[in-house]
């Protein structure tokens, strides 16, 4: 069942949303090379607990970490631990926060000193594939026209779409009804009315789509070992152009 | 933190708890967390298994047919699902 919002309930969202983007902002001052993705997520949580908010996925489901750390091939729920950074890398940091009941949650993809050309160009596809998903958020349009924006920007440049993992829609619980692939055809799935959240969440692999996970049940990778990139916003859908709530 | 994309008439099987290595289809999903799961034989339609979505590994095919009935909310028989399963579980489709 979809929820949706009230402008006061997207308020609060507001609240969680500057507050994940904040974080991020901080997160990302950090990054550079010999830095472990732990002092990331020490960063994150010192933050985000700073703001009288809670890492929301600290716990979830058994998660360790406050915020998801995934280098190179690792495409989505990376656990921070000691790995270092080194140049060359490319590092996405998923954080969610709750405050007041409500969730925020978003992901960027950083690169760590000089990366390759490569790299670099699907970085850049991928972060315009999510604005693509988002211009298409509007009331009267289906859910998959978010999927097939997606997904159309992002094959035209030979890159892969995970069809694995998908978006949610967001509220007092991290993960609500409806699932927002980034994929598919257009014109499928619910109509998009005022007052829904998504997190809209495009993951990009240089090769391959498809993913393994590994033995420690969270770690996603690519199955042919290419690097991979991740952005996320949660966004609410408004009479007029829908809002971004993880944006400052 | 993105979501495990399962839709019903998906096909999984149990990675965790004493079920563990059986088959199921899943016939509904609640708050994105758990799993309704029918295999037509120890779990019928009438009395099906709820699991945590994380306890199961998802496979790649899904039962379209079964899917299409639960959609238009057309009664489903247990023979159907057995049938599905057997029709799906094969090493080309995993």
């Amino acid at each position: 069942m979809i929820i949706l919002k009230s402008e006061r309930e997207i308020n609060y969202l507001r609240d969680a949303g500057r507050i994940v983007a904040e974080t991020h902002e901080e997160v990302k001052k950090a990054v550079k090379p010999g830095v472990t993705t732990l002092d990331l997520d020490q960063i994150a949580e010192k933050y985000i607990k700073g703001r009288g908010a809670i890492p929301a996925f600290k716990g979830y489901h058994g998660f360790t970490g406050n915020i998801c750390s995934s280098i190179n091939e690792e495409v989505v729920h990376g656990i921070p631990g000691l790995r270092k950074l080194k140049t060359g890398d490319n590092v996405s940091i998923d954080i969610g926060a709750v405050i007041n009941g409500y969730n925020g949650d978003a992901a960027i993809t950083v690169p760590v000193g000089e990366i390759d050309a490569e790299v670099q160009k699907l970085l850049d596809v991928t972060e315009e594939s999510l604005y693509k998903g988002i211009e298409q958020a509007i009331i009267g349009n289906r859910l998959s026209d978010i999927s097939h924006a997606v997904q159309s920007h992002v094959e035209q440049y030979g890159f892969g779409v995970v069809r694995d993992y998908v978006g949610h829609g967001i509220g007092r619980s991290m993960h609500e009804d409806p699932q927002v692939p980034n994929y598919g055809s257009p014109g499928r799935g619910p109509r998009l009315k005022a007052g829904m959240t998504l997190a809209i969440e495009p993951m990009v692999n240089l090769g391959t789509y498809e993913v393994k996970t590994l033995d420690d049940g969270w770690t996603v990778v690519t199955l042919d070992g290419k690097r991979s990139a991740h952005f996320e916003h949660s966004i609410a859908i408004t009479d007029g152009k829908p809002e971004i709530l993880t944006k400052l | 933190m993105s979501v495990v994309n399962i839709s019903i008439g998906q096909l999984v099987t149990s990675n965790a708890g004493r079920d563990q290595t059986n088959i199921y289809l899943v016939v509904g999903i609640e708050k994105n967390k758990y799993l309704i799961l029918v295999n037509g034989r120890e779990r019928k339609f009438k009395n099906p298994k709820q699991k945590n979505i994380r306890h199961v590994n998802v496979l790649k095919s899904i039962a379209q047919g079964v899917a299409e009935k639960i959609q238009f909310g057309i009664k489903i028989t247990d023979e159907e699902i057995r049938q599905a399963i057997k029709d799906l579980y094969k090493p080309d489709n995993l």
